[in-house]
């Protein structure tokens, strides 16, 4: 799954922020002298998931976490941006910003305002299958926040001024973000991969958020936001038992209108692997996406796929990231990523370089690509991939924050809470021929889309080296 | 090698709880080194794992005049291997551990973070330790990095709408010291300048044992830790650390305006910061908690005031010296700022007037002690999310002993914001959010490209 942020705009905070370097060739298998080795892998404590359905037909899943006087919780329903009606693509993003702005009760800023005094943040956010309420604050308001968080689940009511303010900040969030490099590029890359399958969909046009109404996004609000296609999940300072009364006080009476939505269909699993040009007069770099279509999650190969992914590109000491920044100097911040959603997903690697080397490194991708879907990785660079992502998953889950969100993900994803148990076993269970077998079912340059943002009076001659060019409009 | 413990932070502590209710101290055991290194441990184990920091007393205020930009670029030589632990060995060790790390620098201070299962503390330790000990000073690596670091800054700065104007442009435009006013980033001419002398240069001063705190949250034992501590790093000698610069200004008598021009940029934005003190002054608390109600979050002033009531605006964040740091990550002068989008339709400085209205109805009556209260809360809270992640944890308790000689810091913070009056609020919005101490950048839009596309 992947989660996006509500419509605000992301502006770099952790600028100046480093990272590493890489392995040349020679030194590959150097290790310090005097090194200590790791020491023993301690135990998981794993968090105990209370797993409880209500007659409505409302899951809970709770978390007793001890520590800080915090809690954390999420009410989530099955439907995204991926179930917008065709005529209203990006209703998802003008929904996520008015959900919290105003129930029968309370107007947006007396949510605002008692929210605070219970030192909590409230955040709706939208993916591409679910659409979900953050809520985290202190332990000693927990009543009160999972009665506001039931009341913008159950009473939104959208009132016009605040529809009219968040419809107008989307319109002129949509005009600064097409000044990014990404934003033309992700519309044509992603509708490169899906066609013309929701997940395609990636900007809001003006013109659909412009008619937006009141009454869309009651009846999308209606449909998705229903007990029997909800979960809330709650970790933090409380005992389960009184996380499940909170919930049984302010939930408990929720009914379901029991209607039914069509599911959306499985995305395409591959795309014609097209050289595409968008052109961004005057730009200074250029931004290189390479990727395809992926199995949708609970696919067989999710877990070699990561490590083979790791291995790749996934992190700063990955063999693209040694090569185009550390060993050549290309590019800053270089990064693969594969992620999944219910119904299908994506392999996107991600570079953006000065204009002079554009092909060069698309060639260095390609070689990296290639070399993975040819050759064995070896020991070493396994068994380092496979305790990266195992202590990135200890990590990912150290605070009720984060652990909320995962298992949001897992239950859109149609996973369970034993899966918090699966994974460290399944990654360490891929073999060195796995990671190879991943290479060349999926990953080998020739499946892949490439679709480059930059200045095409500088870089059209390079790129038509590697293949016809397709200079391609959103 | 003494170690000191902390009493009067408990009692402090209490007062506290009352209103946030019922977080237990954080336990802080400090060690020192004979070489001058200090060592900051917090035990935590609810999960098997650490965070870490190694914060050095060096950061934009320090770099040499000719070099802007090298504090910085000398973060980025860290990663880029030892005699020992050759280039790439660093990365691998701490991500073949099941870790993560970074580092960033900033006006006071340069952070190495890291966090990883426990089983990687003591290779991880024994790389912080060789790194603080020497470095590979080769041109081929300054080389590389100068591009990595360029590479950085077009996609930060040079190919992004706003450029970072309102952290860079805004400092310079508002300061008059030089330690305070030029671009942490740095010029390409700068840094196309730096030899490699200058790195070892700056290594051999201001990486020692005796210019840097280290410390540690999680799954260990501190006195383990100590002992792990001295074998690894007590050998490294200390160095004759330079004194610090006077850096403190004074606040600045007249307005101070500038208009820019943005080639990415679609809508148009305004930048404000007036100065601020530093952390020492009496008033320094009650600005920050100003800043929170100024700007916090959709309950906050501005936010009400500029995007609910006036709709001039699209956007407003800011704060203390915002949006590289916080109350807790300064020794010396800061801003408060305001950052937003503002309506292609209307003036900028119609907006900047509201805010200044807002900020002069403060200073005239104060604000409601319900209002006060429940920003207090929010910050205590948020402050306890940020710290529930193990290496942030570790991160201000380096950064506060560093700077302030007091992880303990962490434990009085709550306090701090809480005691904070309304009349505190009057009192040092009326001195410091001045019209007369206020810096301003309109920054336009250059280009009407997006418009024929649309």
């Amino acid at each position: 799954m992947r989660l996006s942020a509500p419509t605000f705009f992301l502006f770099v905070f952790f600028i100046l922020a480093s990272s590493t370097g890489g392995i040349q060739a020679q030194e590959r298998n150097a290790v310090p002298r005097d090194l200590p080795a790791y020491g023993q892998d301690k135990p998981l404590k794993l968090p105990h998931v209370a797993e409880r359905k209500l007659l409505n037909g409302l899951t809970l899943w709770l978390v007793e976490r001890r520590g800080l006087p915090l809690v954390s919780m999420c009410l989530a329903v099955r439907g995204g941006s991926a179930m917008d009606p065709g005529d209203r693509r990006g209703l998802s993003a003008v929904l996520s910003a008015t959900v919290s702005a105003g129930t029968r009760q309370r107007s947006s800023r007396q949510i605002a305002e008692e929210l605070q005094a219970l030192g909590a943040d409230i955040d709706v956010g939208v993916g591409k299958d679910i659409t979900y309420i953050t809520l985290s604050g202190l332990s000693s308001g927990a009543d009160t926040l999972v009665k506001i968080l039931a009341d913008t689940a159950r009473n939104a009511n959208f009132p016009e001024n605040e529809v009219r303010l968040e419809t107008e900040n989307a319109l002129q969030s949509i005009m600064a973000s097409r000044s990014q490099p990404s934003y033309d590029l992700n519309q044509v890359f992603y509708h490169q991969l899906f066609g013309e399958h929701p997940y395609a969909f990636v900007n809001p046009r003006p013109e659909v958020i412009r008619q937006v109404s009141r009454d869309d996004l009651l009846e999308a609000y209606r449909q998705r936001f229903q007990p029997d296609r909800a979960i809330l999940i709650m970790a933090g300072d409380l005992s389960a038992a009184e996380m499940e009364k909170l919930a049984i006080r302010h939930l408990g009476d929720w009914k379901s209108s029991m209607t039914r939505m069509a599911d959306i269909p499985l995305a395409p699993s591959r795309a014609d692997p097209v050289l595409l040009l968008v052109d961004r007069p005057h730009s200074v770099q250029s931004t290189i996406y390479v990727g395809r279509p992926m199995p949708a999650a609970n696919s067989p190969d999710e877990f070699p796929l990561q490590v083979a992914n790791t291995i790749f590109g996934g992190t700063f000491g990955s063999r693209l990231t040694t090569n185009i920044r550390e060993d050549k100097g290309y590019t800053y911040s270089p990064h693969a990523s594969i992620n999944d959603w219910a119904r299908g997903g994506i392999f996107n690697v991600a570079a953006s370089v000065r204009n002079e080397v554009t092909a060069a490194t698309l060639v260095e991708i390609f070689y990296e690509l290639d070399r993975l879907a040819t050759t064995l990785p070896d020991n070493d660079e396994l068994s380092r991939a496979k305790r990266y992502l195992k202590g990135r998953f200890l990590l990912a889950n150290e605070t009720p924050d984060s652990l909320t969100f995962t298992l949001a993900g897992y239950w859109i994803n149609g996973k369970t809470p034993k899966d918090l148990t699966r994974y460290m076993p399944a990654i360490q269970k891929v073999r060195r021929r796995d990671v190879r077998a991943m290479g060349r079912k999926y990953l080998s340059s020739r499946k892949q889309v490439v679709a480059v943002s930059g200045d095409a009076t500088i870089i059209r001659d390079q790129l038509s080296l590697l293949g016809e060019v397709k200079v391609s409009t959103p | 090698m003494s170690r000191f413990l902390s009493g009067t932070a408990i009692l402090l502590l209490l007062t506290s709880l009352v209103t946030s209710g019922m977080a237990s101290p954080l336990p802080i055991s400090r060690y020192k080194l004979d070489n001058g290194l200090t060592l900051v441990v917090s035990e935590d184990h609810s999960s098997p794992t650490f965070g870490l920091s190694v914060v050095y007393r060096v950061g934009f205020r320090l770099e040499p005049r000719g070099r802007t930009g090298f504090a910085h670029l000398f973060e980025h030589m860290m990663f880029e291997g030892t005699p020992h632990a050759p280039k790439g060995s660093f990365v691998k060790i701490i991500q073949g551990g099941g870790g993560s790390f970074n580092g960033s620098t900033r006006y006071d201070y340069t952070n190495y973070l890291s966090r990883a299962p426990v089983s990687a503390l003591d290779p991880i330790l024994w790389l912080e330790a060789d790194r603080m000990r020497h470095l590979d000073f080769s041109e081929e690596n300054l080389d590389n990095q100068r591009k990595v670091v360029k590479e950085e800054i077009r996609v930060n700065v040079k190919n992004k709408p706003y450029g970072l104007f309102f952290w860079t442009d805004l400092a310079a435009l508002a300061f008059d010291k030089w330690e305070n006013a030029h671009d942490g980033y740095g010029s390409f001419v700068d840094l196309d300048n730096a030899r490699i002398d200058d790195v070892e240069h700056f290594h051999r001063t201001y990486y020692s044992p005796n210019n840097a705190v280290l410390a540690i949250a999680g799954d260990v034992d501190p006195e383990q830790v100590y002992q792990t501590v001295k074998k690894y790093f007590g050998s490294i000698p200390p160095a004759a650390i330079p004194s610090l610069p006077d850096v403190s200004e004074a606040l600045n008598t007249a307005e101070r305006f500038r208009e820019e021009r943005d080639a990415h940029a679609s809508v148009p934005a305004l930048a404000i910061g007036w100065k601020m003190p530093s952390p020492d002054s009496p008033d320094y608390y009650a600005l920050a908690v100003l800043g929170k109600l100024l700007t916090g979050n959709d309950a906050s002033l501005l936010y009400q005031k500029l995007i609910k009531e006036e709709q001039t605006m699209l956007s407003i964040s800011g704060g203390m010296g915002w949006p590289l740091g916080s109350s807790l990550t300064f020794a010396g002068p800061s801003l408060m700022v305001v950052f937003g989008l503002y309506k292609p339709d209307t003036e900028a400085v119609k907006s900047v007037n509201a805010i200044q209205q807002v900020i002069d109805d403060i200073a005239a009556s104060g604000v409601a002690s319900t209002r006060l209260r429940s920003v207090q809360t929010k910050m205590v809270a948020d402050y306890y999310k940020v710290i529930n992640h193990k290496m942030e944890r570790a991160d201000y308790l380096a950064i506060g002993q560093l700077l302030h000689g007091d992880a303990d810091l962490l434990n009085r913070y709550p306090t701090l914001v809480e005691k904070v009056t309304s009349a505190d609020i009057q009192r040092v919005a009326a001195k410091y959010l001045t019209v007369a101490n206020r810096s301003w950048i309109d920054r336009k839009v250059a280009s009407h490209e997006q418009e024929k596309k649309s």
